[in-house]
């Protein structure tokens, strides 16, 4: 599955940076491709191109603060996922993730 | 709009808050340090320092209401809601009145950005409607609706706090201290360390001395725990010996995260013990430390500095003493094997 992510909290120098360690954890593990956007103190890390956003099967926010940028995601459906849950249970955070994109499959 | 909403709205306010708060609080700070009590009287380079922390706060409360506004309606409620903490922090409405007209100020231009105007004056709604109007409506009801409660309730809690009693101060610090613990850097924390920038908007900064505290022990007490009880912790653990003491050192209480993910029902109540006893010995010693972030690098900011060091030392060694005594001793297999939740910290 393809996957990108955006990271984010409030002081943007631990959590930010741990949840992205854990989605690109869980990713792996789950076999998925994933490219992931840092919000942190220092900035936007490692921008998502607009092409990525629009191939991507699976968007999730592991934010607690709003996402910068947001107007990129406009018709898209993020998943948002504290980023404390991602970072103490990384693999069952990306299922709920995977899983919460279900009802809008089956109704395709 | 729901809990889960304002949570984050606010978060996202505070989160371009904090460095405004930790440049004034520190370069007001080394104003007084280098140019004694009374530097706001003189024009050398100390009172410079001092009149350019003043100018970071000054504008603080306003910043927050700015991107509590951007955090629900986006750019265009930034200038809205900028000039409505303006108005709140000048009728010394302060923190509290700055958040409300910062989330009056984003529904506002949420509504706004919701009129249907004829293609041909849509526009205008961004470059003159909503600066104009949205302003205007969300200074004046800031002025008149929200400002005097605010104030009046900024005013109570500057006093509450300045009169504690004993057993007041005892409440407070435990309280404090175990909110800083309890999730180390998410909303909890970030509540307790919300209400001791409050305090510091009312030039109070002995809560800010108990939160730093609080925010620092968690590392520090995994640390010691790990050095005395080494068949506690697996071999992966203890590679973060070192990030430990440089979370506590540098206030990032994020290193004791994932110690506290593998073990949360022992390791996070014994780490909220040693925090709320580390802000408890601050702020009974009286410890104000005017600067909100920066660990053991702003010690000599503090009034009391090494009563402030030993409050960390003392609340580092009893989290520590509670974490070896409920923790269980590990097997050796148990010890080398590899954690499959760890998410370590590529700061150290």
């Amino acid at each position: 599955m393809k996957i990108v992510a955006i990271t984010a909290c409030a002081a943007g120098i631990a959590h930010t940076y741990m949840a992205a360690e854990a989605v690109k954890k869980a990713a792996r593990e789950a076999g998925d491709e994933i490219k992931i956007e840092i919000q942190g103190a220092m900035g936007i890390e490692n921008r998502l191109k607009q092409s990525d956003i629009d191939d991507a099967e699976l968007i999730i926010f592991a934010v607690n603060i709003s996402v910068r940028d947001r107007d990129r995601f406009s018709d898209k459906n993020p998943i948002l996922i504290d980023p404390g849950e991602f970072i103490s249970n990384p693999n069952k955070s990306l299922e709920k993730a995977k899983n919460s994109l279900l009802p809008k499959h089956r109704s395709l | 709009m729901k809990g889960r909403d304002i949570q984050r709205h606010l978060l996202t306010g505070v989160s371009y808050f904090i460095p405004f708060v930790v440049a004034g609080g520190i370069l007001i700070a080394l104003g007084f340090l280098f140019g004694g009590i009374y530097v706001f009287n003189d024009t050398n380079l100390a009172a410079q320092i001092f009149w350019i922390g003043k100018d970071a706060f000054g504008v603080m409360v306003g910043v927050l209401a700015a991107y509590i506004a951007y955090s629900i309606a986006d750019r265009p409620a930034i200038a809205v809601g900028f000039v409505g903490g303006m108005v709140a922090n000048r009728i010394g409405a302060g923190f509290i009145g700055g958040l409300l007209a910062g989330f009056l100020a984003g529904y506002v231009v949420l509504y706004m950005k919701k009129i249907n105007l004829p293609q041909s004056i849509r526009s205008l709604m961004p470059v003159l409607f909503i600066p104009v109007f949205g302003t205007l409506i969300v200074g004046l009801v800031t002025f008149y609706v929200i400002g005097p409660p605010a104030a009046w309730l900024n005013t109570a809690f500057a006093n509450l706090l300045n009169n504690l009693s004993v057993s007041g101060t005892i409440i407070i610090s435990l309280v404090l201290g175990a909110m800083m613990a309890f999730d180390m850097g998410g909303p909890v924390n970030k509540a307790a360390y919300a209400f001791a920038l409050a305090a510091s908007d009312n030039n109070n900064w002995v809560p800010m001395a108990a939160v730093m505290v609080g925010g620092m022990v968690p590392p520090l007490s995994i640390a010691l725990a790990m050095l005395v009880a080494k068949n506690k912790f697996t071999e992966d653990e203890r590679g973060g010996l070192a990030g430990c003491f440089i979370g506590a050192a540098t206030y990032i209480t994020e290193f004791a995260i994932p110690y506290a993910a593998a073990d949360p029902l022992r390791v996070i109540p014994s780490l909220m013990v040693g925090s709320a006893v580390g802000s408890l010995v601050s702020y009974l010693a009286g410890v104000s430390l005017m600067a909100p972030h920066g660990g053991l690098f702003v010690f000599a900011l503090a009034n009391k500095p090494l009563m402030w060091i030993l409050s960390i030392i003392i609340g580092g060694v009893v989290g520590a003493a509670v974490l070896v005594a409920v923790k269980p001793k590990l097997s050796e297999e148990e010890i080398s094997k590899k954690g499959d939740k760890k998410v370590g910290l590529d700061l150290g």
